[in-house]
């Protein structure tokens, strides 16, 4: 699950003066009444992990690297990611309107995602061969990829409903730029001893049906589209989809609250500049059965060979012009915290600003991560240390565990100076004297104006 | 210098330190050239039956009997095949009731019908009508395997040997071929 810092933004998750903590929770408790941010530099995210192996693994200094390639196929499975995120905001503004007291935000943000599964059986296959795998099948399910870019319009609300709870939701508009989603694939090949059958083996394929599905990549490859397409479809897209997402915050008393959103419930909807490539069926094979035709014409050949593959292209076929449409749902995300603070009240004893809420200096906490995945759903628990340093300064310091790495610590960094905020937040700190042996790594910077109350 | 360029400049050298401290220590990209992926595929070959009336009486002094087919196998001849096949093993496995002794020959031929590389071996007569296996394996070497790469058919032959026992029975011939493959500069 290391993998999962790259959308994993734990570290700027329930930061209240900062405008990114409404992104990963709508109904987050802010503290600031405008912000914009300076556009492409408000908020860039970089993400990339891998579960269960490390550049290290592979290709450190010394040994025999394919000894360690084989090791890494037979210690990894097909619940293993390798993933790349990258997120960047065009442009992002926000404003509390005081007659409703209702904070509205917008922008827009272009995401990168890819997550690739390992597939276990086919890089066994691949690697290894039948030979030694002969009665045990390789399931085509393992092989699961889906890869992303879009662009997301969004405008969202966030209002204090009472003391004690405040809510937002989030409506988006999906623009999809490229995708290629092969998930769901399903069927085997094995290869069956058959102490009764007419030769050694029969090598089955059983109920394939390997499919992978592409949009905005034909015209790149057929049309030689450039960059000025692209462009133009982040900017509007024929492939659209939409979404939203929720979340609130709920105050316990003066020292106590938790929260929780769901992010990214939604689909889209791939209907134009499609290709899809399908395998499917099902076949045997027992090898080429001789009949001995009773006259042979001297050195012409019975035309097993050519009966052996038509029979295989009916029954398995592959279809690589196939226009299909198909709709991929948004990784939706679920974010939960509970926090702690203690130390200076930052609103004093009298909070005329923030609906009554006690905000303190100090805050600890825990958060629960988890998202959806093609095959499964992967989580992450995090513990957290929330201090601001006056208004000029604050800083999280977070440990995050996961199945993969029990040594992922990370730090934010936030400060402000009149209106002007930048911050910075990266995690595995401790892998960052040698990046070779890291599963993950992530960082998060931008640049923005946040204006507080007055 | 205003406090907001002071700020950029702080988390300019904050970054500048992070990218500095990081680094990429004790591993070797270079052994990238050293990866070989070596699959070995086993798979079935030809398999037949035949009996008594498959039969035809060549004409030849000894009076032998022979069935012969050919088929084409054109995985052999696949550049894919060909440039990473490093070795081949075939296995036959013969069961057989005629009471008289055969030979079987497989002969790889190329595009031209000009044979390429031959198996041959002989097959054990059954004593009292019930089968009597007989297995062959044959591993080929570098020199072989620039035969088998060159080869497109394959022509079985079996050359029955006829004796006083009446020409009765069934013959029923498996193989399989377990290809080694190496891949290497990617």
């Amino acid at each position: 699950m290391a993998q999962l810092y790259s959308q994993n933004k734990q570290l700027l998750y329930n930061v209240d003066d900062l405008p990114q903590s409404l992104m990963s929770n709508p109904g987050a408790s802010i503290v600031f009444e405008k912000h914009i941010g300076i556009p492409l530099f408000s908020g860039i995210s970089i993400g990339a992990g891998s579960s269960g192996i490390s550049t290290y693994d592979i290709f450190q200094e010394g040994g025999d690297i394919n000894n360690r390639i084989r090791q890494a196929i037979f210690d990894l499975d097909n619940r293993d990611t390798f993933v790349v995120n990258e997120q960047l905001e065009v442009f992002s503004f926000g404003w509390k309107n005081e007659f409703n007291k209702v904070y509205y935000s917008a922008g827009m943000y272009q995401e990168a995602d890819v997550v690739v599964y390992f597939p276990k059986d086919l890089a066994v296959l691949a690697y290894e061969g039948n030979a030694d795998y002969i009665d045990i099948p390789f399931k085509f399910s393992d092989l699961s990829v889906a890869a992303e870019v879009i662009s997301v319009y969004h405008f969202g609300m966030n209002k204090a409903i009472s003391k004690k709870l405040r809510l937002g939701a989030r409506a988006k508009l999906y623009m999809s730029i490229a995708n290629i989603n092969s998930t769901d694939n399903q069927g085997n090949f094995i290869t069956r001893t058959t102490p009764d059958g007419p030769n050694f083996y029969r090598h089955e394929i059983n109920g394939a049906d390997v499919t992978a599905n592409t949009s905005g990549l034909r015209s790149l490859i057929d049309d030689d589209a450039g960059a000025g397409s692209l462009l133009g479809r982040a900017i509007l897209s024929n492939n659209l989809g939409i979404g939203f997402d929720i979340g609130g915050t709920y105050t316990f008393n003066e020292y106590w609250t938790a929260t929780a959103s769901l992010i990214d419930i939604g689909a889209i909807f791939h209907t134009k500049d499609l290709r899809n490539y399908r395998l499917s069926g099902t076949h045997t094979i027992d090898g080429i059965e001789l009949e001995f035709p009773a006259l042979l014409d001297g050195g012409s050949t019975t035309e097993y060979w050519e009966e052996f593959q038509d029979e295989f292209e009916d029954q398995v076929p592959y279809e690589d012009e196939l226009e299909n449409s198909y709709t991929t749902w948004r990784p939706v995300k679920f974010n939960a915290s509970i926090n702690r603070g203690f130390g200076t009240n930052l609103n004093g004893d009298c909070d005329c600003t923030n609906s009554g809420i006690d905000r303190y200096a100090n805050n600890v906490g825990i958060q629960w991560y988890s998202i959806k995945r093609p095959e499964h759903i992967q989580g992450a628990v995090t513990a957290y240390f929330d201090k601001s340093w006056g208004r000029f300064l604050r800083t999280k310091i977070s440990y995050t565990y996961d199945t993969f790495s029990s040594r992922n610590i990370g730090l934010l960094f936030s400060t402000k100076i009149n209106k002007f905020n930048v911050y910075l937040a990266t995690d595995n700190i401790l892998d960052y004297a040698n990046l070779a042996k890291a599963q993950s790594a992530s960082v998060q910077f931008g640049f923005q104006l946040v204006f507080d109350p007055k | 210098m205003k406090p907001t360029l002071r700020i950029i400049s702080l988390f300019i050298c904050i970054i500048l330190c992070c990218i500095s401290y990081a680094c990429v220590d004790d591993v070797d990209f270079d052994q990238a050239d050293e990866i070989r992926i070596t699959p070995r595929v086993d798979a079935d070959l030809i398999f037949f039956t035949i009996e008594a009336v498959d039969f035809v009486e060549e004409e030849l002094p000894d009076a032998n009997f022979t069935v012969r087919d050919t088929t084409r196998l054109e995985f052999l001849n696949d550049e894919f095949v060909r440039e990473n096949l490093k070795e081949i093993e075939f296995l036959f496995q013969i069961d057989n009731t005629f009471e008289q002794s055969l030979i079987n020959r497989s002969v790889f031929l190329n595009n031209a019908g000009v044979p390429q590389y031959t198996i041959e071996f002989e097959v054990a007569p059954s004593t009292d009508g019930t089968p009597t296996q007989t297995s062959f394996t044959d591993t080929l070497d570098d020199e072989e395997l620039a035969a088998i790469r060159s080869s497109i058919q394959l022509a079985n032959e079996l050359i029955l040997m006829s004796n006083e026992a009446p020409i009765d029975g069934e013959l029923s011939l498996q193989s399989k071929a377990i290809y080694s493959l190496e891949f290497g500069d990617f």
